[in-house]
């Protein structure tokens, strides 16, 4: 299937690449899904494409107030849609009470549809696309085109999350000479080790730490260490595919991993765990608020602007994974880390007494350790609710 | 860009760096600059600001790579 879809992306037709894959990866999602979740999917894109389009309108009537009013409630409805999606997820009362009061809502007909996209990931590419249709100035594409890039097919289940202003850009510059041998060879090297990451190495370790029908569970703080190296390898193994894909298709697709288990800091993991997520968080979140909050308070004060802006920025990593007060804590966890991470760096790291070899050699070894340990214990107390993302 | 605002531009970073003997180049990026970390780069950006009384956007503080972007960045905003 992901072949053909290369094989149709080459016949040459005077369409933008953006919509002959918009094109494609809808036929594609509907052998894979079934046209009913289609359909669902397709009016819900609709309907935001919709919004987004009252906002440009009225911006090029230069009335600014309704056009940002349309692209805040774009971002409130998709952050809706979110929180109950996420809520409904936990089994929560409160969903059941709300269908009571709103018998009308579509809910049965929308929350599978919206599992069945992850929509944990369609969420944050709605979010980019928004910010950046009404407030980053980028050009609106026309609904099938969106669709491919709120949904494509080959980053559906575990990301990487791609960005709208990539996306849109591929269609400038678009690869329509045949890929040399190299670039083949560069794509089959990512999807095969993507594909032996996930089939071998993880699936290896499940069957050793966990048993030949066991499920992956963790049950002691050493399981948890197991866990990551499964997880590491199942999620990047994921993320390699899609990127081979991507790049086969000439489709903007992300790095996502980069050896995260080299990392001396989590400061650094974060870096090269989950790329994606923390290039968005750090985009849409971090930069913003420290940017209004340094305006505000001073450079002078600026360590109390860095400890709030990592407390709302990993708030959200947490809440984003599951919608519980367990991944709250855990995010502000992260953010209390990083901010450690901070003082320490500043006050000793990077002090010229410290910067001989003999030290730098000793946080090259000590780091990558402590780190290990740091984000096990951590994940340690969200153990029962990890996978469901 | 001329002189007198490079000159500005190197003493922001020699200052906020803590680095006097700190030389400005084009491919100059974060990572080659001690305490160049994502914390800082906003420090950086609110100081050049103030200092040159302009503003950035978000979107230009998240697509800032290099010093080269920065200096691009200022030509097109100053006068």
């Amino acid at each position: 299937m992901a072949f053909l879809a290369y094989l149709l992306l080459l016949i040459k037709l005077p369409l933008r690449l953006s919509f002959k894959f918009g094109l494609i990866n809808t036929g594609i999602l509907t052998v894979l899904l079934g046209w009913k979740t289609i359909v669902v999917a397709l009016s819900l894109a609709f309907f935001l494409w919709s919004i987004l389009a009252i906002a440009l309108y009225f911006r090029n009537q230069k009335k600014v107030a309704i056009s940002i009013s349309a692209g805040v409630s774009s971002l409130l409805l998709v952050s809706l849609i979110f929180i109950f999606y996420k809520l409904n997820m936990e089994n929560n009362d409160t969903i059941a009470g709300l269908i009571k009061i709103m018998p009308w809502a579509p809910a049965k007909l929308v929350f599978p549809v919206l599992a069945s996209l992850s929509f944990s990931y369609v969420f944050l590419r709605c979010i980019d696309l928004c910010r950046s249709v009404v407030w980053g100035g980028a050009k609106l594409l026309d609904p099938v085109s969106l669709f491919g890039y709120i949904t494509p097919f080959h980053m559906l289940a575990a990301g990487p999350i791609n960005f709208y202003e990539q996306h849109v850009q591929a269609d400038e510059k678009p690869s329509t000479a045949r890929p040399r041998f190299g670039q083949l060879l560069s794509v089959a090297n990512e999807i095969t080790t993507g594909l032996f990451y996930k089939f071998v190495l993880a699936e290896g370790i499940k069957i050793y730490v966990w048993g030949m029908d066991g499920t992956v569970q963790i049950n002691s703080w050493l399981d948890t260490g197991f866990f990551f190296v499964y997880l590491f390898f199942d999620f990047a193994g994921y993320s390699k595919v899609a990127l081979g894909l991507g790049r086969l298709y000439g489709v903007r697709t992300p790095e996502n991993f980069s050896s995260p288990f080299l990392s001396c800091s989590m400061t650094e993991f974060w870096t090269r765990w989950h790329m994606s997520l923390g290039i968005f968080i750090r985009n849409n979140v971090f930069f913003p608020l420290q940017v209004q909050l340094v305006r505000r308070m001073g450079i002078k004060r600026s360590f109390l602007a860095n400890v709030l802006t990592l407390m709302v920025s990993f708030g959200m990593v947490g809440l984003w994974h599951r919608l519980t007060w367990e991944f709250l804590v855990w995010g502000l966890a992260n953010g209390v880390v990083l901010a450690i991470e901070k003082v320490v760096r500043d006050k000793y790291l990077q002090d010229p007494v410290n910067q001989n070899r003999i030290f730098k050699a000793g946080t090259r070894v000590l780091g990558p350790a402590y780190v290990f340990i740091i984000y096990t214990t951590t994940a340690y107390f969200v153990k029962d609710g990890i996978f469901m993302v | 860009m001329n002189d007198e605002r490079m000159e500005k531009l190197t003493e922001i970073f020699q200052t906020l760096f803590n680095n006097p003997s700190l030389v400005l180049h084009d491919e100059l990026v974060a990572s080659d600059v001690p305490g160049w970390d994502s914390f800082n780069h906003i420090n950086l950006v609110v100081t050049v600001e103030e200092e040159f009384g302009i503003k950035f956007s978000n979107d230009e503080i998240a697509e800032l790579q290099n010093v080269g972007d920065l200096k691009n960045l200022l030509g097109k905003k100053l006068p």
